[in-house]
């Protein structure tokens, strides 16, 4: 062999040899895909309250013409959204919108004295067979006043977002919440049922919590939250995720359910929906995608994600969750560690009347809060101390020692700063004024 | 990947000896270096490529009486290239450390190799040699064990054409500028998937943009520069 030929041979020889010894990391799982998922243990709420009806009874008048019951913790409604209430026959099918009233709402908000937090409205309404719910979960008292109730044998309440009430009810559910009140000729109270309601009981779903989580996480700016197994929500309602601060009530929704990547279609039709997600009793798979960058989320803010039931309907969803947690977790421990350190609130009770200031109670509560969060006494100086306030913004109120009434209120924002390289809660001087 | 060697080595020595054995200029050798260009769907990044051809010029010649100085020729091929896997094309794996999960993209580098046999016609023009040639062999993908965890290969039928062109510096020594275009059959883009043994993640689904649309014939493209011996040229 010439020398041209074999240096020609080498020199392809060795490439190959090269090539095919060339050895390096690549292999395996080398290439980290985006931001760190951040995970959180999603299960059933330990805080939730569904809607339920008690305190059922029907007068016991010949006529029979009169139901008052307590429906307790029914969601918000969103805005031009209502609930109805109608009366049905399950023997017939036939339906009818009650005429009826809210005799009385209570909700748990705003305290108004020193030893409740409760505020009860009293509402003498005038004929409403449909009503909505402000912005927190509600109890209301309904009276139905109707000669035609002994027609019929239930009760159902309905979100407005199924449409106007039927006349009649057959194997399509409809209506979240129902009781019976009649069997044959006798009356009686029983059959108390949150889930979506049909004339024949093979037909109903009652609503129970259950769902496969396949992850939670915070995945840089967004949520994701995957399922499989949802039960379907009630006639009327629809899943949606929030984020809840418990230290000041503001709750931030992130959004509804959604179909699986990459269809992500919405799935607010859950209820009574049809499709490939669906079985008769259950969302076979869904997806929640919340973009907090878009929704201005600061995620150490808050406290909790949950997985809420809401009545749909109107023209936009509701301002706040309601009490009808299905699932939860707590915001994860590696992002609560980004949140500045609590803040101070100081102040001092002033009396125009030379009034004793003396144990003035003096409490904070969240902006967007049901109750109070911190509460205090002012001293004989009227000096007043809070020394860990989670970042927020708040209401201070003051009520005069022996009095019910609060007589000032001012609102706090504690903002926080960075100190030493981390973040510290503002401390702020307040001052309330009473008689 | 000593077999991969071994194999090699076996071609090129089976070349020399088949040059040894051809009569003078109806035989040419040609080494190949080049550029690897693979279609989108076979989750294969681009990659430098070498190989070999040797063709048999024979007396016969179907395009005689048509172009006047033409060749037309059978050879065998054979090339062998080490592509990465483009793990964004394959679903994430999940490591999961307590309350924190990493998402990553799997890839590997897998040993391609083309073997085949093609027919080869030349016309003149001027000085050069311009070429086409068609032909059908197989390709080999031998899969990394160290990220599928097992010693695997599969092996599929081939086809192949292109031209180029043939610049002579001698009469033994030429070079060659070639597109070489390689359909794989029965190819399955699956099977190139190293994160097979590690969790799937499956909470961000879209954690990686949806993967290019596979076929099981995608067709791959090789730019070379071939440097070309005669033996027994003069």
């Amino acid at each position: 062999m010439r020398r041209s030929q074999l240096t020609l041979v080498a020199a392809a020889g060795a490439a190959l040899v090269m090539a095919a010894c060339q050895t390096d990391p690549i292999s395996g799982p080398s290439k980290i895909i985006g931001e760190p998922l951040l995970d959180m243990t999603l299960g059933p709420a330990g805080n939730s309250v569904f809607p339920s009806f008690f305190g059922a009874r029907i007068t016991t008048a010949a006529a029979r013409d009169t139901i008052e019951f307590t429906v307790r913790a029914l969601p918000p409604t969103g805005a031009g959204a209502t609930y109805q209430i109608m009366l049905v026959d399950t023997a017939s099918g036939n339906a009818t919108a009650a005429t009826s009233r809210i005799i009385r709402t209570v909700r748990n908000r705003r305290p108004v004295n020193r030893d409740s937090s409760v505020a009860t409205t009293k509402v003498d309404t005038s004929t409403a067979a449909q009503f909505s719910v402000g912005d927190t979960a509600t109890t209301v008292v309904i009276r139905i006043a109707n000669t035609a109730i002994p027609s019929y044998n239930r009760v159902v309440l309905r979100s407005s977002g199924e449409g106007a009430v039927p006349a009649t009810v057959g194997a399509a559910r409809t209506g979240f919440l129902s009781f019976r009140y009649k069997t044959g000729t006798t009356y009686a109270i029983f059959g108390n049922m949150f889930g979506s309601f049909a004339k024949a009981t093979a037909d109903r779903l009652p609503f129970a919590v259950s769902a496969y989580v396949i992850g939670a996480s915070f995945w840089g700016d967004q949520v994701r939250i995957s399922f499989r197994n949802l039960v379907r929500p009630p006639a009327g309602f629809r899943y949606a995720a929030w984020m809840v601060d418990e230290r000041t009530g503001v709750a931030v929704r992130l959004g509804g359910i959604l179909s699986p990547v990459p269809e992500n279609k919405p799935l607010d039709d859950a209820d009574l929906g049809t499709g490939a997600w669906y079985t008769s009793v259950g969302v076979s798979e869904a997806q929640v995608r919340g973009d907090m960058k878009a929704l201005g989320v600061v995620p150490q803010d808050f406290t909790f994600l949950t997985l809420a039931l809401e009545p749909y309907g109107g023209s936009a969803p509701p301002t706040r969750p309601g009490t009808a947690f299905v699932l939860s977790a707590a915001i994860p421990a590696s992002v609560v560690l980004r949140s500045a350190s609590p803040g101070k609130v100081f102040g001092s009770v002033t009396s125009a009347t030379g009034k004793s200031l003396l144990n003035t109670t003096v409490y904070l509560q969240g902006i967007g809060a049901m109750v109070p969060g911190l509460v205090g006494s002012a001293s004989a100086t009227g000096t007043w101390q809070f020394r860990a306030v989670p970042t927020g913004v708040y209401k201070a109120y003051a009520i005069p020692f022996g009095d019910a009434v609060i007589r000032d209120s001012a609102t706090v924002t504690v903002g926080s700063k960075m100190v030493g390289g981390s973040l510290a809660g503002d401390s702020v001087f307040v001052t309330l004024r009473i008689p | 990947m000593r077999r991969h060697i071994a194999l090699v080595g076996a071609v090129l020595l089976g070349a020399q000896a088949l040059g040894a054995q051809v009569q003078t200029k109806q035989f040419d050798l040609g080494a190949h270096i080049g550029q690897q260009v693979f279609s989108k769907g076979t989750a294969l990044e681009n990659t430098p490529f070498v190989g070999l051809d040797a063709t048999y010029q024979l007396p016969w010649n179907p395009l005689a009486s048509l172009i006047k100085g033409s060749s037309f020729g059978v050879g065998m091929l054979v090339d062998v290239s080490r592509p990465v896997t483009r793990g964004d094309q394959f679903d994430a794996v999940a490591f999961d450390f307590g309350d924190t999960t990493f998402l990553y993209a799997v890839s590997q580098r897998v040993t391609l190799l083309h073997g085949g046999l093609e027919a080869v016609v030349g016309v003149p023009v001027g000085r050069m040699r311009m070429y086409g040639f068609a032909g059908t062999g197989i390709y080999s993908i031998f899969l990394d064990p160290r990220a599928v965890k097992r010693n695997e290969k599969f092996t599929n039928p081939m086809a192949t054409f292109g031209g180029g062109l043939n610049y002579p510096i001698s009469a033994s020594i030429g070079v060659r500028a070639q597109l070489r275009t390689v359909t794989f059959t029965n190819f399955d883009r699956n099977r190139l998937d190293a994160g097979t043994t590690y969790i799937h993640d499956q909470r961000i689904r879209d954690a990686l943009p949806a993967a290019d649309p596979t076929s099981k014939n995608p067709t791959n493209m090789q730019f070379s520069f071939v440097f070309q011996y005669i033996p027994g040229g003069n």
